[in-house]
């Protein structure tokens, strides 16, 4: 008799180690949920984002956009505030009006998207000193963001700029050196 | 004395039922993990291609291409579609005929489910043809994005998008001008 009741605590101690254990991955579970839920999240954040643009929603943007980010281009002198971003996307929309973001992939990580975008427009206006030829372009952009309080605080982006220009028809030539 | 011994079996009834509820948990966490596993490994193979890039050695570097690439694969550029692991290791082969001094750093690596990204910089000096543009001898540094789509620890398909303009217009001594119309 008193063998079984030496057993009992050990039985219940096991219970209970077990029951602490799970709790442990119960949490860890939940943390890995709350992540998953927050990059849904965030992606729709850069989608809205990049909508506002196509609709030149400047309020939208200003909304989905933090007041301090930072947009990071190709080159070191390539780096625009969002005032400086919004004067950009302004010239190229006045260029190009039906300009639109199309979506080839969004994809989250932590607090980054990432959008595989396929960029087209048609050039209705003069564009960095070329008339308008009403040719539509389409170029292939990658961008990576940095979501916090679902604010796109920082972006790093790349684009075919080499592909867009030769469709409005121009090339790369040797730099012509400038005779003294 | 009877009332413990009682109580025994509610308690321990207790305590399976709490087991079975976070088996589920359990299996999903698990799951979770096993996925956290793979991304890991994944972000391995797409770093081993940069480093056989960068290790200065074209043979070491197509090796490492058969280790990361599936026969199969197709990567995606503005340059064109590179259908195959052959066009990829002919691809690897012109980079070290055009390109000295390679180095990838990697600025950024992430992943998820069967994708990695990675930002990089590609900083090299052109000491071959590159694009119609004799070797110069200069360096250049330019970002490139790559996302990679993995199946089984191999490289199924991938897409890469840089500004190509910048690196000839800043850095290699070229403009852009208007195509000179064909008499």
């Amino acid at each position: 008799m008193k063998k079984y009741l030496c057993a009992i605590p050990l039985v219940l101690l096991l219970c209970f180690s077990l029951a602490c254990q799970d709790k442990a991955a119960r949490s860890e579970l939940e943390k890995v949920k709350s992540l998953a839920q927050t990059e849904e999240q965030n992606k729709a954040v850069v989608r809205q984002f990049f909508e506002a643009i196509d609709a030149q929603d400047y309020a939208r943007m200003n909304e989905l956009l933090a007041a301090d980010s930072v947009i990071h281009y190709s080159g070191p002198q390539e780096d625009f505030s969002t005032e400086a971003i919004m004067q950009v996307i302004r010239v190229y929309y006045q260029a190009f009006p039906d300009g639109i973001h199309k979506f080839e992939d969004v994809l989250a990580e932590g607090n980054k998207v990432v959008a595989r975008i396929l960029w087209e427009g048609t050039q209705k206006a003069e564009f960095q000193g070329i008339p308008a030829t009403g040719t539509k372009v389409k170029y292939y952009q990658i961008s990576i963001s940095r979501v916090e309080d679902g604010k796109i605080k920082e972006t790093w982006m790349v684009e075919d700029n080499l592909g867009m220009m030769s469709q409005l028809g121009m090339e790369l030539k040797p730099i012509k050196a400038v005779k003294k | 004395m009877k009332k413990c011994l009682c109580a025994v079996p509610l308690i321990l009834l207790i305590c399976f039922s709490f087991a079975c509820q976070d088996k589920a948990a359990m299996a999903e966490l698990e799951k979770y993990r096993a996925q956290a596993k793979l991304e890991e490994q994944n972000k391995a193979q797409a770093k081993r291609y940069f480093e056989g890039l960068d290790s200065g050695d074209v043979e070491k570097a197509l090796a490492i291409v058969d280790e990361v690439f599936m026969p199969g694969c197709i990567t995606h550029s503005a340059g064109g579609d590179l259908q195959g692991i052959e066009q990829v290791k002919q691809y690897v082969k012109n980079v070290f005929l055009i390109w000295s001094d390679l180095h990838h750093p990697i600025e950024q690596i992430m992943a998820t489910g069967d994708i990695v990204i990675t930002r990089i910089i590609f900083k090299a000096k052109q000491t071959g043809e590159f694009m119609g543009i004799p070797a110069t001898g200069k360096q250049v540094s330019v970002p490139v994005i790559y996302i990679y789509r993995f199946e089984d620890g191999k490289v199924k398909e991938g897409w890469l998008d840089w500004d190509s303009s910048l690196v000839m217009m800043m850095q290699l001594g070229m403009e852009l001008k208007p195509t000179e119309a064909k008499k």
